[in-house]
């Protein structure tokens, strides 16, 4: 990849400017068009307020009367639905499009990114719709934003979790100048993209809680249509949740294995504990398979339809019958302890049962060397998060949350138990002075690429355990002609120390192929072929017949793109940052929850105060 | 050779295709701030100039700005 071959692209990006496409014109030109929207979503907030124009309040009732629900929450609700499914879908084409070519060769290559920018900036704009659009006081939570001019809480939390993932993208961008390209989920701005569209599907049953509330005991009864976008609210969560375990379900994670049960049984106590709280008995099996569905569909689009890797994901489905069968007793009649069960049994057998279905598909299944660490850390993460959720199911159900102290508490408790697994699960071991010696065999090609067997021998043989986590070659960035452009094949072992391909392995083009060993907190690889990237300054690493190579760091490997010339405090700084950032997010839904439940239906002076101004 | 710049044009673009995202929103919540801001402040004011001559203005009374 050349900068000349970039710039068609590039003058294309600027819409009208021609040939050299100076990056000062696009600067000007995408300024003026986001000063532009800026200002016209001013204008329509400026207009609307002030009573000046009536469109959009018509739009807004004829949208509440369609869901039964004030405008406020129909209309932001109807576009929330909209836009997270199209930032989803966006979002897991995006990562299945890095993993089966590796980062982006030009701005317009990637279809992908326009869904999740798109996605993400509606996304704020319901939140904002749901703060403009009432005329008078949104219930008796809402917010003052000026005498007139109040806010419900879950439009703010809307809007605040859209803006917490757009400044990731220029966070990003300064990430990305300082330290490369790194090829990972895991990049902290990309877990303030994900994490922010993630926790806004929380925000999105505040909101229509609020509207429950403020229609009041006289509303008609909900249709099976309202029913089925709350159960649909908690699939979301259960989706919204498991961004965070996306790597794994392509079978590229470049993190320890046992991250993958906690994160599961994190997203699925919370979620499911919520969900039964809420919408009563059924409701978590109901929402494991909305799940299901929505994550099925786009997996389906991505993968089959337009031919990107192949995903997976955690069905839910074990934990959500769990917390089914503990709601049954008379635990559910205290949803604290209910959480806390609830958050237990998903961690144990809840897990237990989803690794039957993780075995059975996933690229990677879960050793049994993998348990008592993963309990270790799942069940007091889950136990917790399964206490917040159930926090969040009385907000739902307008029942007294216990003291301030108790509910901070708990959520700071949660969010310490997971640091505290998450350090636990970054930590990992190098091996010094390990080598592997490999024996390449050609095999028939595909196409034009080359392909081939290994026959490995490992230094010192007692490196690997008898029940390693894997002993695999991965290929992947390949291109999306060449099988997706991800090849995985877990190794056969012929005796202590050595090792024997079961498929043949691709050793050329845009290939970067390596064996990759993890065993408990081992975490190593060795390069097989990488393919020279000039774009990085990083010459090609030829598979040859007979060669021995020590194991390294996989980040060496797997995120060439990364410096590695910056210093460590750098580094620091910068995910300090991200950390406060997610720790406002968390906070604020906090609040919003706190605020929600403090305030029971009362009757308040401002309520009927029809004046508008901004 | 000229490898640096290509990283750093990929990177460039990835911001500037997000500008028309991110900056409408940050400018939506400055304004938002500025004027619920400035509403408190001269919702002080009126109370102050209320205080003397009567029952103080809460919040929630109508004042016209």
């Amino acid at each position: 990849m050349t900068v000349q071959s970039l710039q068609p692209n590039v003058s294309f990006l600027a819409q009208g400017t021609e040939g050299g496409g100076a990056a000062l014109n696009e600067v000007i030109g995408l300024s003026v068009a986001s000063v532009v929207v800026g200002a016209a979503l001013l204008w329509i907030g400026y207009q609307h307020r002030m009573r000046k124009i009536t469109w959009l309040h018509d739009l807004g009732e004829w949208a509440g009367r369609k869901f039964n629900r004030p405008s406020w929450v129909a209309l932001p609700i109807a576009l929330f639905i909209t836009t997270i499914i199209t930032a989803l879908f966006g979002f897991i084409w995006d990562v299945s499009l890095h993993i089966g070519k590796g980062r982006d060769p030009g701005p317009l290559a990637n279809p992908a990114h326009y869904f999740i920018l798109f996605g993400l900036f509606i996304l704020f704009v319901a939140g904002c719709l749901a703060c403009v659009l009432p005329y008078e006081k949104p219930g008796p939570s809402a917010v003052r934003i000026t005498r007139h001019w109040y806010a419900p809480v879950g439009g703010i939390l809307m809007a605040g979790c859209g803006l917490y993932a757009l400044i990731g993208f220029p966070l990003d961008d300064v990430w990305h100048r300082i330290f490369g390209q790194d090829v990972t989920l895991w990049g902290p701005t990309h877990l303030m993209l994900i994490g922010g569209a993630g926790f806004s599907t929380l925000t999105a049953l505040f909101l229509e809680h609020e509207g429950r509330r403020a229609v009041g005991e006289e509303k008609p009864k909900d249709g099976p249509g309202i029913k089925f976008i709350q159960y649909l609210a908690f699939g979301g969560i259960v989706i919204g949740l498991s961004v965070y375990q996306i790597e794994f379900d392509f079978g590229v994670m470049q993190f320890r294995q046992v991250f993958e049960p906690m994160l599961i049984a994190a997203a699925g106590a919370f979620a499911l504990v919520s969900a039964r709280i809420m919408l009563g008995r059924g409701a978590a099996v109901v929402a494991a398979i909305l799940a299901v569905a929505l994550r099925g569909l786009v997996a389906l689009i991505v993968g089959p339809v337009l031919g990107a890797p192949i995903n997976w994901f955690a069905l839910y489905l074990g934990a959500a019958v769990v917390v089914e069968l503990i709601a049954l007793t008379p635990l559910i009649k205290k949803p604290l302890l209910f959480g806390l069960v609830g958050g237990i049994g998903v961690a144990t057998l809840g897990l237990w049962l989803e690794s039957f279905w993780i075995d059975a598909v996933y690229r990677y299944s879960w050793p049994t060397s993998i348990w008592p660490e993963a309990l270790a850390m799942a069940v007091p993460v889950a136990g917790l998060v399964g206490v917040c959720g159930a926090m969040v199911g009385m907000v739902l159900t307008n029942q007294k949350l216990p003291s301030r102290a108790i509910g901070i508490g708990v959520v700071a408790l949660a969010v310490i138990a997971i640091a505290g697994a998450t350090a636990n699960g970054l930590r990992y071991d190098v091996p010094q002075n390990a080598t592997a010696s490999f024996t390449m065999t050609p095999a028939p090609s595909i196409g034009d690429q080359k392909m081939a067997t290994a026959d490995i021998r490992i230094n010192p043989p007692d490196l690997i355990s008898e029940d390693p986590n894997w002993v695999s070659v991965l290929g992947w960035q390949g291109g999306l002609a060449n099988q997706r452009g991800i090849f995985v094949d877990h190794l056969e072992k012929v005796g202590p120390g050595h090792y024997r391909s079961t498929a043949p392995m691709p050793v050329s083009g845009q290939w970067k192929t390596l064996l990759r060993v993890h065993d408990g907190r081992m975490m190593t690889a060795v390069p097989i072929y990488l393919h020279g990237d000039p774009g990085i300054g990083a010459p090609e690493v030829p598979a040859d017949a007979q060669m021995t190579r020590p194991f390294v760091s996989e980040i060496t490997i797997l995120q060439r793109e990364r410096s590695t010339d910056i210093p460590q405090s750098l580094w620091l700084i910068g995910c300090l940052i991200v950390l406060v950032g997610t720790l406002m997010m968390i906070a604020g839904l906090t609040w919003g929850a706190g605020r929600l439940n403090k305030n029971e239906p009362t009757e308040s002076k401002a309520e009927s105060e029809p004046t508008a101004r901004v | 050779m000229s490898q640096a710049p290509d990283v750093q044009i990929l990177a460039d673009h990835s911001a500037l295709l997000a500008i028309p995202a991110f900056a409408p929103a940050i400018l939506v919540v400055a304004v938002v701030i500025w004027v619920a801001r400035r509403d408190r402040r001269l919702g002080d004011e009126e109370d102050e100039d209320a205080t003397p001559s009567g029952p103080s203005a809460g919040p929630d009374q109508d004042g016209t700005p």
